[in-house]
């Protein structure tokens, strides 16, 4: 397969990822088991839920915390997936604010920590490594839902989990 | 907004290629080569990008402090425009097309009179106008082989593709799941397995086995 079928045919996985992110922080108290300790992750202002297929229908929810709400829900039992979410990620005393998509998992939209060091070139250093850091710790959460993901034996129980929570919370909502 | 100062709004690009060992030298005259100039009406532009340095938009001198940053590579890609407002254009077109047709002593001028009068005028005011000039800060971490383009503007981003790839003869290359995979170091075989992977369909009924295809 060439490399633009291979983009295009897998590009519903970034859906799966943001949505799976919502299942599991839901479930986990917003902490996730990171190389490099505990990371909180938490959806904040705004989320996009959409169709897939040739269906062009979204929900956009805007509210402190929109996965909470009835409306984030009933769209999740409809069969839409997160394609747009604005994460907080909070790892120590560090924490960042960042807009991912899922078709393309571009971070952008990013707020980082405040800078602790003084000299200009300093900051300018210490401003890259930051952004980079969140980019980096969206990759390794794509990286644990992917190894789950390709691997059946773990994955089989993940889904129906999931598939329980998607009807078992919508429920509760109504 | 900018690279080194506020907003935080980019879009992420990764570079694969060699870097050329001579970079210092060889990215040097690159960005020299595809510096910024300005609109050339004579030409009949009415735009111009290049680069430019990314602490002044007015600077083309590139030199290696201005542009080097341990493994970054900054700069800035300018863009100009001339946009004349249509609304006054029309009204000075009238004007002259009044003024062209008193003197001519005939009643009414021709269409080509009136296109010949239009492109004069319409040259003339864009000498006049100040040309609309963005900035999108560049930074390219060479050693991760990503590059940052602080705009998510879909326009810009593909003349900035195009750009840096005619600048530095390398491709910049979207993010997406399976590139993401790639970067993460993936093997073979899971890159190949993904793609028989099917979408899981997550608001179906648990308990059930067979898997749906999602309705178009």
């Amino acid at each position: 397969m060439d490399i633009i079928n291979r983009i295009n045919s897998t590009r519903y996985l970034g859906r799966e990822f943001l949505t799976w992110l919502w299942f599991r922080s839901s479930r986990q108290s917003g902490i996730f088991e990171m190389t490099d300790g505990p990371l909180e992750v938490w959806f904040d202002a705004r989320l996009t839920l959409e169709a897939g297929g040739d269906i062009k229908e979204s929900n956009v929810i805007k509210a402190e915390s929109p996965t909470e709400t009835s409306e984030a829900h009933a769209s999740l039992l409809t069969g839409k997936l997160v394609s747009d979410a604005r994460l907080r990620l909070v790892s120590g005393q560090k924490q960042w604010t960042v807009a991912v998509k899922g078709d393309t998992l571009q971070v952008s939209g990013v707020k980082i920590p405040a800078l602790l060091t003084r000299e200009d070139d300093d900051q300018l250093y210490e401003r890259f490594m930051l952004i980079e850091e969140a980019e980096d710790t969206v990759a390794a959460l794509f990286h644990q839902f992917m190894e789950l993901r390709l691997d059946d034996e773990a994955w089989r129980p993940e889904v129906q989990a999931i598939r329980s929570w998607v009807h078992g919370v919508t429920a509760a909502a109504e | 907004m900018g690279a080194l100062a506020g907003t935080i709004t980019m879009t992420c690009y990764y570079v694969q290629g060699e870097i050329p060992k001579d970079f210092k030298t060889s990215y040097l005259d690159a960005l020299r080569k595809n510096a910024f100039t300005e609109i050339d009406l004579e030409l009949e532009h009415d735009e111009s990008m290049g680069w430019v340095t990314i602490h002044d938009p007015f600077n083309v001198d590139f030199e290696l402090n201005d542009v080097l940053w341990g493994s970054y590579l900054m700069v800035a890609l300018r863009h100009d425009t001339i946009r004349l407002p249509a609304a006054a254009v029309k009204l000075h077109v009238r004007k002259a097309v009044a003024d062209a047709t008193k003197k001519s002593g005939k009643e009414k001028l021709s269409k080509s009179e009136v296109e010949e009068i239009k492109d004069r005028l319409e040259k003339q005011l864009k000498k006049k106008a100040l040309p609309n000039i963005k900035t999108f800060d560049m930074v390219w971490n060479m050693e991760r082989g990503v590059v940052w383009l602080w705009s998510t503007n879909k326009k810009v981003n593909e003349q900035f593709i195009d750009f840096f790839q005619e600048t530095f003869g390398l491709v910049p290359s979207e993010k997406n799941p399976y590139a993401q995979m790639e970067q993460l170091g993936f093997t073979e075989e899971l890159l190949e397995k993904v793609l028989d992977l099917e979408p899981a369909a997550m608001s179906a009924p648990p308990g059930e086995s067979r898997r749906r295809r999602r309705s178009a």
